[in-house]
């Protein structure tokens, strides 16, 4: 078997995954500038019936840095869970530094043109970041499912290995935090 | 609300989606029993949980599978994540059978629940695999993970989307022309076969580094469309595909698509006209704030003109998309080709990777120059490419079209195609030589991979073929008639089969190959691979006969068979049944000469590589009993048969000789001066000299023009006037001088093919004389001492004789049979032929005769030449030159001390170059040559032949 050499962000993921919380601090910025330049080209280049897609961003910008860093596979779900809270802070920013020109902030979530009642399809990232908030209030561990799922695209499994909780719990607090969260932003979100 | 609070409404909430919506009321009534606002709460969330959107709100997360390394699928070992498409996950994967990597694409497990909807998104995606087109990308395999998402295996790419190419911005008119050119001429081949791609994007055209276009996921989109159009399935596919996917991309959808009417070739034209329009333009054709706005804009408005966004596209272009734009679909083109036809003609460009020419982006020729490039190379044979007219009008072009595709590029030579099952690989041998030649195996990705060298022998190799599930290739080994065996991929090479060439699969188990019985005879058998259960399937009834290439129809019934018989040269070809209970019988053009043969898959068609007097040119025939037709001509030569899996082309090798003869004496080396093809005899035929006796004529075979047969020419050295001392007769195989240089002999066939000798005078004041005879008799060389020398067949065998020219008697020279005369010693004691010897299992191979004697000496052990000047003074012999690919031949002129014939060999005969090298005074020459009065002039050949393999369209 090869081994791929070890890199910084490699051993970082390594540490942070086997429990070594002092890892994350270090591994931020490393992971930042990347998923910061990836969203900023996006955001940039994408035009207005494009909708966002954190997802994809934070595939692309594993992918570059898998490439770079030469990150072994298994440390995927971890480097999501990063990506996920950065990914999140840089499209928020941006929502939020444009929202002073613009109501809604300019970025709309396209959540399922097909059958979605249009109010609840676009959903400005603002909004959602606000209502996240105040789901954390009430259950942190709550927020952090929605993070990871949604800006971080982790599967149920990966969540479950990344907070080191079980599928089932995950899922549970998942589908109810959407509930939540719709219905939060519901409420505010203007008619 | 507080986080207790929460806490309590979280768990009767799941709880209450856990169960039917029916029994929720009774739930809650129990559950909530003493906390009406709880039950109050929950309600509020089930509220929104009981509409569409509850299952899809906020989930653009992955939920396709995700395959870490290692994971087999099927054979496929995934190796590492290479992309997230709007259709699932893209894995790099390794390929363990063929030894590739391979691109899988695992598609979302929804799929997984409708197998008559995967079948039929199956049935599309490998029909458009089948098309085996460059422009389209390869399916090698579909399949369902252990969980059943099914997967699809494709060849892997190295390039970016269209997509990705356009947030760099628009591109040059050149390049949208050149892209447009490549989707058209993949889309038109799918639509010809009725498939309908249906989501053409940006997304889905695929750029490689080495600038084809590949279209992808023919048959998704039908796959996707159907689901979501129909209820049920269309919440679960919604749900499901939202999941980490842009759906917002609507913009290529022609307004038919977009109201759900009937899609057809039309549709993907609107989409190649939006395309090209965001191409140029940097814009798309369509766009509104959200997706409804984008339809609404297709459905009711026309895109800005491209004119007021890029002032540099010519008007004329903007119609072509404006034409491509129209939404009413019976105002568009109707076919992608009119498209491409349009393009071309206002574009002034000729055509791109789309019609196959292997070329550098940004290197490519100037239209003029590649007009001039086909013109000259290839003219005649494909008069009608280029011109886009013609390629649009291709329905009526005969049964070879114009387009050629180089498919190998070497200076040199390559031969002997092979194709793997699937297709998608090429075998073949380096060298120049159809037959056999001294250079490497290689192996090639279709369409534009890398030639790999997977040997590095230099032993004479031939007829390459793959392994049927395309992991080894088996190829001949010669002189020793061996298969031998090497992984694709590379590795260690070895013997398959001993004594067992031409070899081919009949199934996994069994194959098909030529088997030496005795000397030369070699005959076609059939046996496991480990050689169990042999049979004969045809064995010549000559003893000189050798059947050395066969190929099994489809039906396994036939078997075509090229064989070499007689003397000297390949015999038509013969169709005899595979069961071997019959000869069978000759098929094929007339009188030629079969070096190859194939099938078409559906065993409905025969194709043969055959020379006739104007070379080696292929020859189909309808099974069992049409006419044989000729499909290529001209200036090359095409030889070598290996037929597409799709029976719509073969791969050929190409050859242009541009052959020349050379006269070398003191003062250096000068070319013949005659304006055309020439070449010297070949030197295994006999002859004592292709100089005339004084030295002052060279005697040579040329054509002054490629639609001219080759004639026998001799061209004065000092003057540089040339004759034809026999104008129209087409000599078989070899021509002698005599001694007072006023007469040459030669032999020709006669009407039934029968080698016939004739003897004329080179002054032609009487016309060539037949001598007569009940025999075919052949290969005839004037004695020094008068008389004439050659070789008779009186059956199955040939024998030696002597024929007083004066009286016409004849007398057997030596009684043993011989198998081909080459020359006779200046003092006319030594006969030097093929012949077996009396207690020496080596029955190839040259001996040296005594006629006076009898007494032998064996000169080599495999081809070798030998050639004494004129004057007696030095002897040139010639090896295969195994060390030296380019030639395959080399002469060490070796100087005799007087009264000696030969220089002092080793008594088994010469086993290599340094029984020769070690000579004092010995010269070394590459190729064979042609000694002269002395040793002060010889000739020799200098083939400039280049061979490359095409492939040919063939209807």
């Amino acid at each position: 078997m090869h081994r791929l050499p070890s890199s910084p962000v490699s051993e970082l993921l390594g540490k942070w995954q086997a429990g070594d919380r002092e890892a994350l601090p270090a591994l931020v910025p490393l992971v930042y500038a990347d998923l910061r330049k990836l969203a900023r080209r996006y955001l940039r280049r994408e035009r207005p019936e494009h909708t966002l897609q954190s997802t994809a961003l934070v595939h692309e910008a594993y992918l570059r840095f898998a490439k770079r860093e030469k990150v072994r596979f298994e440390n995927r779900a971890h480097f999501f869970a990063i990506s996920a809270q950065l990914m999140r802070q840089i499209l928020v920013d941006h929502a939020r530094e444009r929202g002073a020109a613009k109501r809604d902030g300019g970025i709309k979530l396209e959540l399922d043109e097909a059958t979605a009642p249009r109010a609840l399809r676009e959903v400005s990232l603002v909004l959602l970041d606000d209502a996240l908030r105040e789901l954390s209030h009430l259950d942190p561990r709550q927020g952090q499912i929605v993070e990871l799922r949604f800006f971080g695209g982790l599967s149920i499994e990966e969540t479950s290995e990344v907070l080191r909780i079980s599928p089932a719990t995950v899922k549970r607090d998942w589908t109810t935090a959407r509930l939540w969260l719709q219905k939060q932003i519901g409420r505010t979100a203007p008619a | 609300m507080t986080p207790e609070r929460w806490q309590q409404i979280k768990v009767v909430l799941y709880d209450a989606l856990e169960i039917p919506p029916e029994k929720r009321s009774e739930f809650l009534a129990q559950v909530c029993s003493k906390d009406d606002e709880l039950r109050r709460e929950v309600e509020s969330f089930l509220v929104l949980g009981d509409q569409e959107a509850r299952t899809t709100f906020l989930e653009s997360t992955r939920t396709h599978v995700t395959l870490p390394a290692g994971t087999k699928l099927k054979d496929y070992e995934v190796r590492s994540l290479l992309g997230v498409g709007g259709m699932g996950e893209v894995y790099r994967a390794h390929d363990p059978r063929l030894l590739r990597d391979v691109a899988v694409k695992v598609l979302p497990s929804i799929f997984a629940n409708d197998p008559d909807r995967l079948r039929r998104f199956e049935q599309e995606a490998r029909a458009a695999a089948a098309l085996n087109h460059p422009n389209i990308l390869a399916i090698y395999d579909l399949g369902t993970t252990d969980q059943g998402t099914p997967y699809v295996v494709s060849e892997l790419l190295d390039g970016e989307t269209l997509r990705e190419c356009l947030r760099r911005g628009p591109l040059s008119i050149r390049k949208s022309v050149d892209l447009t050119l490549q989707i058209t001429s993949g889309l038109g081949a799918a639509h010809q076969k009725g498939i309908i791609h249906r989501d053409l994007k940006p997304e889905n055209l695929f750029l490689t580094k080495d600038g084809h276009l590949k279209i992808l996921d023919f048959g998704l989109a039908k796959l996707v469309m159907n689901l979501s159009s129909s209820s049920p399935d269309a919440r679960t596919l919604s749900r499901e595909t939202a999941a980490g996917v842009v759906m917002g991309t609507v913009g290529y959808m022609p307004p038919e698509q977009v109201r759900g009417l009937a899609v057809d070739q039309r549709s993907d034209i609107f989409a190649v006209g939006a395309i090209v329009y965001e191409m140029l333009s940097g814009e798309r054709a369509f766009h509104g704030e959200t997706a409804a706005d984008t339809m609404s804009a297709i459905l009711n408005r026309d895109p800005v003109p491209l004119s007021t966004k890029n002032s540099g596209i010519p008007p004329a272009f903007e119609r072509v998309v404006q034409r491509c734009l129209e939404k009413d679909p019976n105002e568009r083109f109707h076919s992608v080709r009119d498209v491409a036809f349009a393009l071309e003609a206002i574009s002034d460009l000729p055509k791109s990777h789309a019609s196959g020419e292997i070329g550098v982006p940004g290197k490519t020729p100037s239209p003029v120059r590649k007009r001039i490039l086909y013109v000259g190379v290839l003219a005649g044979l494909i008069l009608l490419l280029g011109t886009g007219f013609l390629y649009y009008q291709s329905k009526t072009v005969p049964a070879v079209s114009q387009e050629w595709e180089q498919v190998t590029n070497f200076s040199d030579s390559v031969v002997s195609p092979g194709l793997s099952p699937d297709g998608r690989m090429l075998t073949f041998v380096r060298g120049g030589s159809t037959f056999a030649a001294s250079g490497e195996l290689y192996v090639k990705m279709l369409p534009h991979g890398e030639p790999v060298e997977l040997t590095h022998d230099r032993m004479m190799k031939t007829n390459p073929v793959f392994s049927p599930d395309g992991s080894r290739i088996m190829y001949s080994v010669l002189p020793s008639w061996d298969t031998w065996v090497v992984p694709v991929l590379g590795g260690n090479t070895q013997v398959m089969l001993p004594n067992a060439s031409g070899l081919s699969w009949v199934d996994d188990r069994h194959v098909l190959f030529s088997e030496i019985k005795t000397g030369v005879h070699m005959a076609v058998v059939t046996a496991t691979q480990s050689r169990t259960e042999e049979r004969d399937v045809y064995v010549p009834a000559k003893q000189e006969g050798m059947a050395h290439r066969s190929y099994l129809s489809p039906d396994q019934k036939w078997v075509l068979v090229a064989e070499e018989m007689d003397v000297v040269g390949n015999k038509p070809c013969r169709l005899v049944p595979f069961d071997g209970s019959s000869a069978g019988r000759i098929v094929g053009p007339k009188d030629s000469e079969c070096s190859s043969a194939a099938w078409s898959m559906n065993g409905k068609w025969m194709f043969f590589s055959a020379a006739t007097n104007r070379g080696y040119h292929l020859w189909r025939q309808k099974f069992p009993d049409g006419e044989p037709e000729q499909i290529t001509s001209g200036p090359t030569e095409e030889e070598g048969i290996a037929v597409a899996p799709d029976s719509r082309s073969l791969f050929t090798s190409v050859g242009l000789a541009g052959g020349s003869v050379w006269v070398h004496d003191r003062s250096g080396e000068h070319r013949v001066l005659f304006e055309g093809q020439a070449r010297l005899m070949v030197p295994q035929f006999s002859s004592r000299a292709v100089f005339s006796p004084e030295g002052s004529r060279i005697f040579f075979f040329g054509r002054r023009n490629p639609n001219e047969p080759e004639d026998l020419w001799y061209e004065d050295l000092n003057s540089g006037s040339a004759e034809r001392p026999v104008p129209g007769m087409t000599i078989a195989h070899s021509y002698d001088v005599s001694p007072d240089g006023k007469q040459i002999v030669f032999d020709s066939n006669d009407a039934q093919g029968v080698d016939r000798l004739w003897v004329a005078s080179l002054d032609r004041r009487q016309p060539p004389r037949l001598l007569e005879s009940e025999f075919p008799e052949t290969l005839a060389v004037f004695g020094p001492t008068g008389g004439l020398f050659f070789q008779r067949q009186e059956g199955d065998t040939s024998y030696l004789y002597r024929r007083d020219l004066d009286t016409g008697a004849t007398v057997r020279v030596i009684p043993t049979p011989i198998v081909r005369l080459h020359t006779i010693s200046p003092d006319g004691k030594w006969i030097v032929a093929e012949m077996p010897v009396t207690g020496d299992s080596t029955t190839r191979g040259l001996v040296a005769y005594r006629t006076d004697t009898g007494a032998t000496q064996r000169i080599c052990h495999n081809l070798c030449i030998v050639r004494w000047t004129q004057d007696g003074k030095y002897v040139h012999i010639a090896l295969y030159g195994k060390g030296d690919s380019s030639s395959d031949f080399k002469t060490f002129i070796v100087p005799l001390r007087p009264g000696q014939v030969f220089p002092d060999l080793p008594a088994g005969g010469i086993q290599s170059e340094s029984d020769l090298a070690h000579f004092r005074g010995v010269e070394v020459v590459s190729g064979f040559a042609f000694p002269g009065p002395d040793a002060s002039r010889y000739a020799v050949s200098r083939s400039t032949v280049h061979r490359n393999i095409y492939r040919i369209p063939i209807q």
